[in-house]
């Protein structure tokens, strides 16, 4: 091998996958100088190498909603892509994911990507801490990377400042970096590898405003010897890096102004810009580079999302998550609120979840309305018991100075009932303890007999319509009466006199009947 | 007598052979073996191919009985990725496979049992269509269940 060109052992290495180029620096002096002078980037993505693209993980974490972006720098990872022709999903191998492993200089920092040109990634490294940062230049297939000087002026803070990184048409190739900042007027500079400083280029002319959402403004894909970003809402900027000007540049048509990220890319040779509205993602591609009306829309295939797939997968799915989970369902969409809070799902999900529960009124004292715990019966030695508060506090109110008399439950569904000291009322409550809902079932227009009064209450599911069912045996008057509410339809209906003296409490309900002794 | 064999076809028009005494235990092929002989290619137009080799390849697993709960467990967990899991159970449900269905969706509820509600829109692509206002009005009615 040693006898053969340069050019042609270049041209083998060149052909070798990203992850084994690296050790080629290790086989001999030779090749490793082979691969760090004469091993230009752009001859390497020309070989038959996969396509690849530079991911930078970072870690995040949500609390209470919000985004908190933490101290962790993350990883860089090179994943390849396999592109199928006959269709469009992108796969990534991520056993061939390649860690940069720049985590140590990277301590309690965060990256941004500036932008890449021939291979060559630009990184940018933010101090959350102090008010600078540092510039990387970095060649991920030999693993090398620079660390541009720190720029000269100091800024305010990071109210308009954009970053790029590209190359100028020149004869020289020139790769340059540049970036805006903030002082009394905002200011460009720009770094040209090689000089060994930033070079002050003054005021600049277009209005790069405060924007909220700095993190993603320091991406400018490099294009047509320009580099781009977003700049307001809408507006794109470029950067010429021959002229170095900075000029506004035709932006798509946009109706609505409801994203939730916006960011620009290159695709296939042409600037595209990425609105993003939680999943509904659409790619405007500029067809024509510089002509406004090339934009176009461009059509493809998303993973699927939930609200694509039968509603049937949806319900299942929800009705197979524990019981101290199901109630966060509510607040993801309206649609799931709808589908938790619907009487078929208590059925399905009393079915579905293999947990065993038991429910338990606990009271302190007389005042105390007490409170409803779900006890879920683990079947195991060390825990049988879990327990979820079904907090009744506040029903605290309405149940001051009463307390709950009777409880039945059906499905899972379990019916409460109250009655006032001194009988002049009861009322019922029909709750879910999975949904954590309650309703409260009208009372009835009725006086009640003064002295001993009698109540019995059942509660059940027709196993022919599906209805549940509320009956209430009462003494108004004279005689036992029986009263039956279904839910749903608001009212009660009295089913006239009961022929027998019945006597224990609670109607215990099987097989469509309530069973009570006489 | 030799094994009858049937050709399924995905939505992206690739075509699978699977034997017929495999095929039947979806109950939508069976129906239409019993209705037409399904002697021609059987089209299922909203499974992909990906999708449709995972299900040709449970469907032709060699289980006994008794070990066959576990193989599906492992199967799903196997593909324990989110997408692909909803993509299987949208299969399962089309061609009525009751148990790769079951054993799908369980794990997507296992999966997404302790995520946060944000976690939970961003795993499934549900779109939070509340405004902030309607959003705090549900946290707000909530607020004594958490």
């Amino acid at each position: 091998m040693e006898a053969l060109p340069a050019e042609l052992t270049i041209d083998i290495l060149s052909r070798l996958p990203v992850k084994t180029i690296v050790h080629c620096k290790l086989v001999c002096k030779k090749w490793r100088n082979l691969v760090l002078d004469s091993f230009p980037v752009n001859r390497h993505l020309s070989g038959s190498v996969p396509i690849g693209i530079i991911i930078h993980h970072n870690p995040r974490i949500y609390l209470g909603g919000s985004l908190i972006v933490p101290n962790d720098p993350g990883t860089l990872k090179w994943v390849k892509i396999e592109d199928k022709v006959d269709h469009h999903n992108l796969h990534y191998n991520r056993l061939l994911s390649l860690d940069l492993n720049l985590a140590p200089i990277l301590q309690n920092t965060q990256m941004g990507h500036v932008g890449s040109v021939n291979g060559l990634i630009c990184l940018r490294q933010y101090y959350p801490d102090l008010n600078f940062d540092d510039t990387y230049i970095c060649n991920p297939v030999t693993r090398e990377y620079m660390i541009l000087p720190r720029q000269r002026s100091r800024r305010d803070s990071f109210a308009g400042v954009v970053y790029g990184f590209g190359m100028s048409s020149s004869l020289t190739g020139e790769y340059k970096v540049v970036q805006t900042f903030q002082t009394e007027v905002l200011e460009a500079e720009v770094y040209t590898l090689g000089k060994g400083q930033w070079r002050s280029l003054g005021p600049v002319s277009v209005p790069i405003p405060y924007c909220l959402n700095t993190f993603h403004q320091f991406y400018g894909p490099f294009l047509n010897n320009h580099c781009h970003w977003i700049v307001s809402d809408n507006e794109i900027c470029t950067f010429d890096l021959d002229k170095e000007t900075f000029q506004l540049f035709p932006s798509p048509p946009v109706k609505q102004n409801r994203f939730r990220r916006q960011s620009l890319a290159i695709l296939k040779g042409c600037l595209c810009k990425l609105d993003t509205y939680y999943f509904k993602l659409t790619i405007w591609v500029m067809k024509e580079y510089g002509i406004k009306n090339t934009w176009h829309k461009e059509n493809f295939n998303q993973y699927p999302s939930m609200e694509d797939l039968p509603i049937e997968l949806t319900v299942d799915i929800i009705s197979r998550l524990p019981v101290n989970t199901i109630i966060h369902c509510k607040r993801v969409c309206k649609k799931w609120r709808n589908l938790v809070s619907d009487s078929s799902f208590v059925n399905l999900h009393h079915s579905k979840s293999h947990q065993t529960g038991l429910v338990i009124y606990r009271r302190k004292d007389y005042k105390d309305p007490g409170i409803l715990e779900w006890v879920e019966i683990v079947d195991c030695h060390h825990h049988p018991f879990r327990t979820l508060d079904l907090n009744l506090a506040h029903l605290a109110p309405i149940l001051q100075n009463s307390k709950i008399n009777r409880m039945v439950s059906v499905n899972g569904l379990i019916c409460l009932w109250q009655i006032s000291p001194g009988l002049k009322f009861d009322d019922t409550y029909v709750c879910n303890p999975v949904t954590r809902e309650i309703i409260i079932l009208p009372r009835q227009q009725q006086k009640y007999r003064q002295g001993f009064s009698s109540f019995f209450y059942g509660f059940g599911v027709s196993s022919l319509t599906g209805e549940y069912k509320v009956v209430k045996l009462s003494q108004p008057g004279v005689s036992l009466e029986t009263n039956v509410y279904t839910l749903g339809t608001r009212q009660w209906r009295n089913l006239g006199q009961v022929p027998y003296p019945i006597r224990a409490s609670n109607g215990s309900f099987l097989n469509d009947h309530f069973h009570w002794i006489v | 007598m030799s094994k009858k064999t049937l050709t399924l076809m995905s939505k992206d028009k690739q075509l699978f052979n699977i034997e017929e005494h495999l095929a039947v235990q979806s109950v939508t092929i069976r129906n239409m073996v019993k209705e037409d002989g399904a002697s021609s290619v059987i089209p299922l137009p909203r499974v992909d191919s990906e999708t449709l080799a995972l299900v040709i390849e449970y469907l032709n697993r060699q289980q006994a009985p008794e070990e066959d709960e576990d193989y599906v467990k492992k199967f799903v967990d196997e593909r324990g990725e989110i997408p692909t899991l909803l993509e299987l159970a949208q299969a399962a449900l089309d061609l009525d496979i009751k148990k790769l269905m079951d054993a799908a969706c369980m794990k997507v509820a296992d999966l997404i049992k302790d995520f946060t509600l944000e976690e939970v829109r961003e795993a499934l692509r549900i779109e939070n269509d509340r405004t902030p206002e309607e959003e705090k009005a549900i946290r707000d009615e909530f607020q004594w269940a958490f």
